[in-house]
């Protein structure tokens, strides 16, 4: 009889001082899927997963179903690893009766020599969602364990293995008692917006609070905004507490205050968000890159088109349109996203045909994200006309001249003019960038033969001519006359004239 | 014999020299503030900001922070879940750190004293034969969460080799544990200069 109450009563302080057996006995763990960072974004373990599972099991602890903690997951749309937040941590205590969550990460895994492994575990109390234990253990092959190395792990199966025993021998036994529950009711999420707006526009915030149903029917929730009360009202089919407000005049931003109050409960001030009022237009201005002419911009094969804004801000979205004399438009290109630094036009229009000469206004209206709108416009010219280039021939006691002449309205940018052969030898030739200029050739250099010319010449907006005039009727050997023009006079219908006109598009 | 204990001392000390590591690098401590926060017993980590090509290196170095919190003190501290998802409504990318007023919004919806944000500058391993040479050089700031204002910020740049005790024993051998081991120097000198108090 004696030693039988001596053997109950050592069972009794074995039963409350082995840790297997006082706390973690019957204590319901949930361990969640380990993510695998060394996997990339998506990296999924469930080989650590499962010894994990094993070995808090073996520690006692009463391990929900692998299958239970998928389930839950795929019911909550819980689409990541690693990490939970704490309304679902909540409802695996709610809804599992899990009392502890075990998560974390495979930091690392190297898998060829050396290996390494390295894990983060926490472990959360689900009653509070806290954090009551933590701890980050790492093995690597080149680790010196032990004295020789005998104690080191030959494969990443053995690494595997001694890491999670390691890593499971800090969780204390007597966690539970080391921090008294903090239970908060917080906010579990907000949905306020739009959060750019108008004065006068409404603004709209649906609160979800992380409290059971039951009580939500005390709780009230009051929004402060620009010294105004706003009170939520609870819709049940949302589960949320839900306000909305016209917003104030003045351009500033609106920061929001929920105060969420409860019978017996302390009340909760906290900062939700905040919103930004903007009635203000953006300064917008368009500037054409590009040669002018009588102060307008003129297109040379393309025009930059650069927008700036005086105080830039954020935009939600742009039309750019090019329209002609008449307001119609022929072309316009528009985003959702960010204004471009720079704009390109081409001279084309929307179905790629290069437009006709003529002015033209090109269109840029801007949206910022309160929706107020910009606009600005800038006209440009479109010439595309070749350089008219007249050349003639004067004959001058013993030579033989070739003037060149242009009045066009727009500079010349260069001209070049060669005097060929019958053989196609240069025997002359001149360049320049003025509107006139003049080749000069004695006759006997070019008595009796047939010559041919090639005139090329460019404007400063690109427009180019380029002139090949062959079998030129040669010149007679004693000619007493004066002079005569090289087309005009005889040599036109003779003349096998081949004007290339050529635009660099 | 005086003569032979000294060449002794001084062989000794040759060989403690050579085979130890220089271990002595701290951590770089600047305060921006005069006055710190009385309460400090509540914190939120921000997703860190990568600027090294390690990948996932902000995770790891997520996790093995909010562990070493942990150990360090029964402090509340925020989950990581529950800031991905105020990042998320207030529509943040975790690579760019929060400006104050957003800062406030968090740890006033998270209910903590201070937040931890932070960067990493350099994070690699060096594979040298059968050895990894891990190298880390990081920067965390702590903000106020009542008005988003920076307290103070610490820089931090180690390499596995200089955890050297004696031999190959005491090296770093990976990224995680030499981040663990900074972090535990790190939070060593916030608690050294008295930055983190809490009076319950």
């Amino acid at each position: 009889m004696r030693y039988r109450k001596t053997f109950i009563l050592l069972l009794l302080m074995l039963t409350t001082l082995h840790p297997h057996v006082g706390f973690s006995q019957g204590v319901k763990v949930a361990v969640m899927p380990m993510e695998d960072l060394s996997r990339g974004g998506n990296g999924l373990n469930l080989a650590i997963t499962q010894r994990l599972s094993d070995g808090m099991a073996a520690k006692g602890f009463a391990m929900a179903d692998q299958n239970e903690v998928i389930t839950f997951m795929v019911k909550n749309r819980v689409r990541w690893l690693g990490y939970l937040g704490s309304q679902y941590v909540r409802r695996l205590h709610d809804d599992l009766g899990v009392e502890y969550l075990l998560l974390g990460s495979v930091n690392q895994r190297r898998v060829k020599k050396p290996f390494a492994l390295g894990l983060t575990l926490q472990l959360i109390r689900t009653g509070d969602a806290q954090i009551i234990w933590a701890q980050s253990t790492e093995l690597s092959g080149a680790d010196e364990i032990g004295l020789l190395g005998l104690s080191q792990p030959q494969d990443m199966d053995e690494m595997e293995e001694m890491v999670v025993r390691r890593a499971l021998l800090t969780i204390p036994a007597d966690f539970q008692h080391g921090r008294p529950l903090d239970i908060r009711e917080t906010i579990e999420s907000v949905e306020m917006g739009p959060e750019i707006l108008k004065p006068g526009d409404m603004v709209l915030c649906r609160i979800k609070l992380g409290v059971l149903p039951a009580s939500l029917f005390y709780t009230s929730v009051s929004l402060y905004v620009d010294e105004r009360i706003i009170e939520a009202s609870y819709h049940e089919d949302e589960n949320s507490f839900v306000a909305s407000w016209p917003a104030a005049l003045k351009n500033e931003r609106y920061p929001v205050m929920a105060a969420i109050s409860r019978p017996g409960v302390a009340n909760q001030e906290v900062l939700i968000g905040s919103y930004l009022v903007d009635n203000q237009i953006p300064a917008l201005t368009l500037q054409l890159k590009g040669q002018e002419l009588n102060g307008i911009v003129v297109l040379q094969k393309n025009v930059a088109i650069v927008p700036l804004m005086k105080n830039p801000e954020p935009i939600s979205r742009w039309l750019m349109t090019v329209r002609d004399k008449d307001g119609v438009e022929i072309m316009n290109d528009e985003g959702w996203d960010s204004l471009p630094d720079r704009f390109s036009w081409w001279g084309q229009a929307k179905n790629g045909a290069l437009v006709g000469d003529g002015f033209y206004t090109i269109n840029l209206t801007v949206w910022d994200r309160a929706g107020n709108k910009a606009f600005a416009e800038e006209a440009i010219r479109v010439i595309r006309r070749e350089p008219k280039i007249v050349v003639a021939m004067k004959e001058q006691e013993n030579s033989l001249a070739l003037n060149l002449e242009y009045d066009g309205e727009i500079p010349l940018a260069y001209w070049r003019l060669e005097i060929q052969n019958q053989n196609g030898d240069i025997i002359s030739e001149s360049s320049g960038t003025e509107s006139t200029g003049s080749l000069m050739m004695p006759l006997a250099a070019v008595a009796g033969q047939n010559m041919s010319y090639r005139l090329y010449a460019q404007d400063m907006l690109g427009n180019r001519l380029r002139r090949n005039v062959a079998a030129l009727v040669p010149v007679e050997e004693k000619k007493t006359e004066g002079e005569s023009d090289f087309f005009a006079d005889k040599e036109v219908n003779k003349m096998a004239l081949r004007e290339i006109w050529v635009e660099d598009f | 014999m005086g003569r032979r204990f000294l060449i002794y001392t001084i062989m000794a000390l040759s060989c403690l020299f050579t085979l130890s590591g220089c271990a002595g690098k701290r951590p770089h401590l600047q305060q921006f503030a005069s006055r710190y926060p009385v309460q400090a017993c509540s914190v939120g980590v921000l997703p860190l900001i990568n600027r090294s090509a390690y990948s996932q290196g902000d995770k790891i170095l997520y996790r093995v922070i909010m562990a070493e919190l942990v150990i360090q003190r029964p402090w509340r501290l925020a989950l990581e879940g529950d800031i991905r998802r105020i990042y998320r409504e207030l529509r943040l990318r975790p690579w760019i750190q929060p400006n104050p007023e957003q800062m406030q919004i968090i740890a006033s919806r998270l209910g903590v004293d201070l937040l931890v944000g932070g960067e990493i500058l350099e994070m690699e391993e060096q594979v040298e034969g059968d050895r990894v040479n891990p190298r880390l050089k990081i920067q965390l700031q702590v903000y106020n969460g009542k008005d988003g204002t920076l307290l103070w910020s610490t820089y931090h740049g180690k390499q596995g080799t200089d955890y050297r005790k004696l031999m190959h024993f005491g090296l770093s051998n990976t990224v995680s544990e030499l981040g663990k081991k900074m972090m535990k120097e790190i939070l060593g000198l916030w608690e050294e200069e008295e930055l983190l108090a809490c009076i319950n």
